[in-house]
C-alpha cells in the first residue's frame, strides 16, 4: 500500500513540476497592446489637417453640375437638400490578416466637424483583443452600416417630383433618419456585370492594406495600428429610385465621392469609393522629421519600395469612365402591378432599347488593339477600365503619412526608408492625380527619435 | 441547449438513484470507505480578476479516489474539461490534470462532509493565439455527498483552482475558476 501512495505522491509532484508554460495566459489576456485607432480624414498628422468644407447641399462641388451623366438626374437642386452633419457608424467584427481580433459591435455617431477626435487627427480607438505573433498586411473591418444623416425623399406627381419626407433607417436599434448607404457598396457598376453581384459587399469586410506590413510582437511596447478611412471633405449627393406602391420615388442621400468610380444616373452601385489605409506604428520605434512645403498643400510619405504610381489616378474618374464605349445603359426597374406605373416603365424601356442599340453600335465601330469580336471589344474595354482605376489588388492606395500645410512635421514615423511627395489640395470631393517629389526624389532614413529635416 | 439537456439528465440519474436511500442506515460508511470512482458536470466560472475577461460555461470531469491507512483521508486524482469564451474573440480551454487529498469530517450523519486539497498541472490553450502549454494547479475544495446504496454516491462538489501564472517571465496574474457539480460516484471493491 505505501508503495502506491508513494507513486501517487511521485506523479503528481513530478506533475506539478513539470508544468513548464512560458506564455502568461491570463496576463496575457487582461493586458492590451494592440491600439487600434480609425479617422475619417486623408491626412495622418494632427495639426497638420486641411479644414473641414462644409459646402451648401446643390452646390456642384456636392451635387455634379453635369447632371445627364451624374447619379442626381431625376430632381436636381431642390431646396430641401441639406448637407448632412452626422456620419453613423457600426462595426460588426475586425480582422488581423482573416483572424478575428475583435468582435465586440461598435457603434460611433460623428458630428462632421473639426472638433471630432475622428476628424481632427486624434482619432477613436476601436475595442479589440490581442493577435497573435506574426505579420499582418491587411485589416478587415466589417462594417454593419454606414449612414449619413439628412436624406430626403421625393415622390414623383407625373409632372415632377414633391418632398415627401427624411428618410428613416434603424441604427443602434432606434429609428434615426440618414440613409445606410452601407448596402449599395457595391463595386461599381463592375460588380454589377457579374453574377455574384448581390454578393460583394465592398464593405463587408472592407480590406484595408496595412502599408509597409505590421509586424505584431509580444515583447515590443505598444503598438498601434491606425486606420484612415477618407470621409472628410470627401463627401457627395447620390440618387436612389424606387418604387413603393407604383409610386416612383427618389431619395437623395450622401456617401463617399464616386471620384474614382463614377456613378451614373439610375445606377445604385456606389461601392470601393470608399478609400481606407493602415500602418502600424511600435511605441519607441518611431522617428519624427520636420518637412517643408514650396506653397501650401499636401506632404506626403510613402515606404521607399512602394510605387507611387500606385497613389493616384491620371485623370478624373468620370474621365477614365468615359473612355469605355461599352458602357451600356441600365433597364428600367419594373414597377410592379401599377397600370400607370407599369405604362411608364414600357416607355422607359422603349429609350432603353435605343440607347443600347446607340452604344453598341459604338462599340461596334472601334477596334480596340485590333479585336473584331464584339463580346472581346466589351471586355477590353471594362478590363482598361478596372485597371485604370486601380481595380486589382487593394483599389486605389491612400499615402500611409499625410500632412498639410506649408511645413509638415510628422510626429511619428515607423522607422525605415521613405520616399518623400507633394500635391496640391484637389478640389472638394476629390484626390490627386499627379504627385511632386520632394527632396530630389532621394530616399529618406529613418531613425527612432529625431531626424533632420529638408 | 445540448449541455442544459446533459446537466438535468445527470441531475435526474442522480436524484432517482439516490432517493430510496437517503435514509439509509449509518452503516453505509463501510462502503464509503472504499476506492471509489465518479464523475462530475455543472457550472464553471471564471473568479476574481479572471472574470473580466472570461465567461461562465458548462463543464465536467472524472475523478478516482483512493484509501488511507488513516480512514478519514483519501488521496484522489481529478480530471475534467473545462472551455470559457469571452466577449471578444479569446477562448480558453483547460484540462486540470492534480491529485488532492480529502479530509472526511467527523459529522455523524449520513451526509457526509468533506474537505479536499490538493495540486498539479492544468493543460491550457488559448484561441486565437494559438498557446498550448501545461502550468501549475492548486485547488481548494468542498464536498457534500449521502450514499445511494452500496454501490453509488451522490454529490454536490465545490472547487476553486488557481492556475499559477505569477512564476512566468511577465506573468502577473494568476487564472481563479470556480467550479460547481453534481457528482456520481461509484465504490469499488479493490
Amino acid at each position: 500500500m505505501k508503495a502506491r501512495h508513494s507513486i501517487i505522491f511521485i506523479f503528481l509532484l513530478l506533475l506539478f513540476s513539470l508544468s513548464c508554460g512560458k506564455e502568461p495566459v491570463f496576463t496575457e489576456m487582461s493586458t492590451s497592446r494592440l491600439k487600434i485607432i480609425l479617422k475619417g480624414t486623408l491626412e495622418s498628422e494632427k495639426g497638420y489637417m486641411s479644414p473641414f468644407v462644409t459646402p451648401a447641399a446643390n452646390s456642384t462641388s456636392v451635387e455634379d453640375s453635369d447632371h445627364a451623366n451624374d447619379s442626381v438626374d431625376d430632381i436636381k437642386g431642390p431646396s430641401e437638400d441639406v448637407y448632412p452633419t452626422k456620419l453613423m457608424l457600426d462595426i460588426a467584427e475586425i480582422r488581423l490578416g482573416g483572424k478575428k481580433i475583435s468582435n465586440y459591435r461598435q457603434t460611433f455617431s460623428i458630428a462632421l466637424s473639426d472638433s471630432e477626435p475622428f476628424f481632427n487627427g486624434e482619432g477613436i480607438e476601436l475595442k479589440t483583443d490581442d493577435p497573435g505573433d506574426g505579420r499582418y498586411d491587411t485589416v478587415e473591418i466589417f462594417f454593419r452600416k454606414m449612414i449619413f444623416d439628412n436624406a430626403k425623399i421625393y415622390k414623383s406627381t407625373g409632372s415632377g417630383f414633391v418632398y415627401e419626407k427624411d428618410a428613416e433607417v434603424i441604427f443602434k436599434e432606434k429609428t434615426v433618419t440618414g440613409f445606410d448607404f452601407n448596402q449599395l457598396m457595391v463595386n461599381s457598376y463592375w460588380d454589377s456585370l457579374r453574377k455574384e453581384s448581390d454578393q460583394v459587399i465592398r464593405v463587408f469586410p472592407m480590406v484595408i492594406p496595412i502599408i509597409g506590413g505590421l509586424n505584431y510582437n509580444k515583447e515590443n511596447n505598444e503598438t498601434v495600428l491606425e486606420i484612415r478611412l477618407v470621409f472628410k471633405n470627401f463627401i457627395k449627393k447620390y440618387e436612389y429610385d424606387y418604387y413603393d406602391s407604383g409610386i416612383y420615388k427618389v431619395c437623395h442621400y450622401y456617401a463617399p465621392s464616386d471620384w474614382l468610380r463614377d456613378v451614373r444616373a439610375g445606377e445604385s452601385d456606389i461601392g470601393r469609393n470608399l478609400h481606407g489605409v493602415a500602418k502600424a506604428l511600435v511605441k519607441g520605434q518611431t522617428g519624427s522629421i520636420t518637412v517643408s512645403n514650396p506653397s501650401l498643400g499636401y506632404v506626403v510619405a510613402i515606404p521607399a519600395d512602394e510605387d507611387i504610381s500606385d497613389y493616384f489616378i491620371s485623370k478624373d474618374g468620370k474621365l477614365i469612365r468615359d473612355d469605355v464605349k461599352g458602357d451600356l445603359p441600365l433597364p428600367p426597374n419594373y414597377p410592379g402591378a401599377y397600370i400607370s406605373a407599369v405604362l411608364d416603365y414600357y416607355l422607359k424601356y422603349e429609350k432603353y432599347k435605343n440607347d443600347w442599340n446607340t452604344k453598341r453600335a459604338d462599340l461596334d465601330s472601334s477596334s480596340p488593339a485590333g479585336l473584331s469580336d464584339i463580346l472581346d471589344k466589351y471586355e477590353y474595354y471594362w478590363d482598361v477600365y478596372e485597371s485604370t482605376v486601380k481595380g486589382t489588388g487593394y483599389g486605389l492606395k491612400i499615402p500611409p503619412y499625410v500632412g498639410y500645410g506649408t511645413s509638415v512635421t510628422f510626429n511619428e514615423m515607423a522607422v525605415g526608408s521613405y520616399k518623400f511627395y507633394r500635391f496640391d489640395a484637389p478640389a472638394y470631393g476629390q484626390l490627386n492625380t499627379s504627385f511632386t517629389s520632394l527632396n530630389g526624389g532621394n530616399v529618406v532614413t529613418i531613425n527612432a527619435g529625431a531626424n533632420t529635416g529638408f | 441547449m445540448k449541455k442544459h439537456f446533459l446537466s438535468i439528465l445527470v441531475f435526474f440519474i442522480c436524484i432517482s438513484a439516490c432517493v430510496p436511500e437517503l435514509f439509509a442506515q449509518s452503516s453505509r460508511k463501510k462502503y464509503f470507505s472504499k476506492p471509489q470512482i465518479g464523475l462530475w458536470y455543472g457550472p464553471v466560472t471564471p473568479i476574481f480578476e479572471t472574470s473580466e475577461y472570461l465567461k461562465p460555461d458548462l463543464g465536467g470531469g472524472v475523478f478516482f479516489r483512493y484509501n488511507l491507512p488513516y480512514d478519514p483521508l483519501k488521496i484522489g486524482i481529478d480530471s475534467s474539461y473545462q472551455s470559457y469564451g469571452s466577449e471578444g474573440v479569446n477562448s480558453v480551454t483547460l484540462i486540470p490534470l492534480y491529485g488532492n487529498l480529502l479530509w472526511l469530517l467527523p459529522i455523524d450523519l449520513p451526509i457526509r462532509f468533506q474537505l479536499k486539497a490538493g495540486g498539479g498541472a492544468c493543460k491550457v490553450k488559448m484561441q486565437p493565439d494559438d498557446i498550448e502549454q501545461w502550468e501549475p494547479l492548486l485547488m481548494l475544495g468542498t464536498e457534500v455527498s449521502f450514499p445511494a446504496g452500496k454501490l453509488a454516491n451522490v454529490a454536490l462538489r465545490l472547487d476553486y483552482l488557481c492556475i499559477y501564472e505569477e512564476h512566468m517571465n511577465g506573468g502577473k496574474k494568476n487564472g481563479h475558476f470556480f467550479n460547481a457539480g453534481i457528482s456520481l460516484y461509484f465504490n469499488l471493491n479493490l
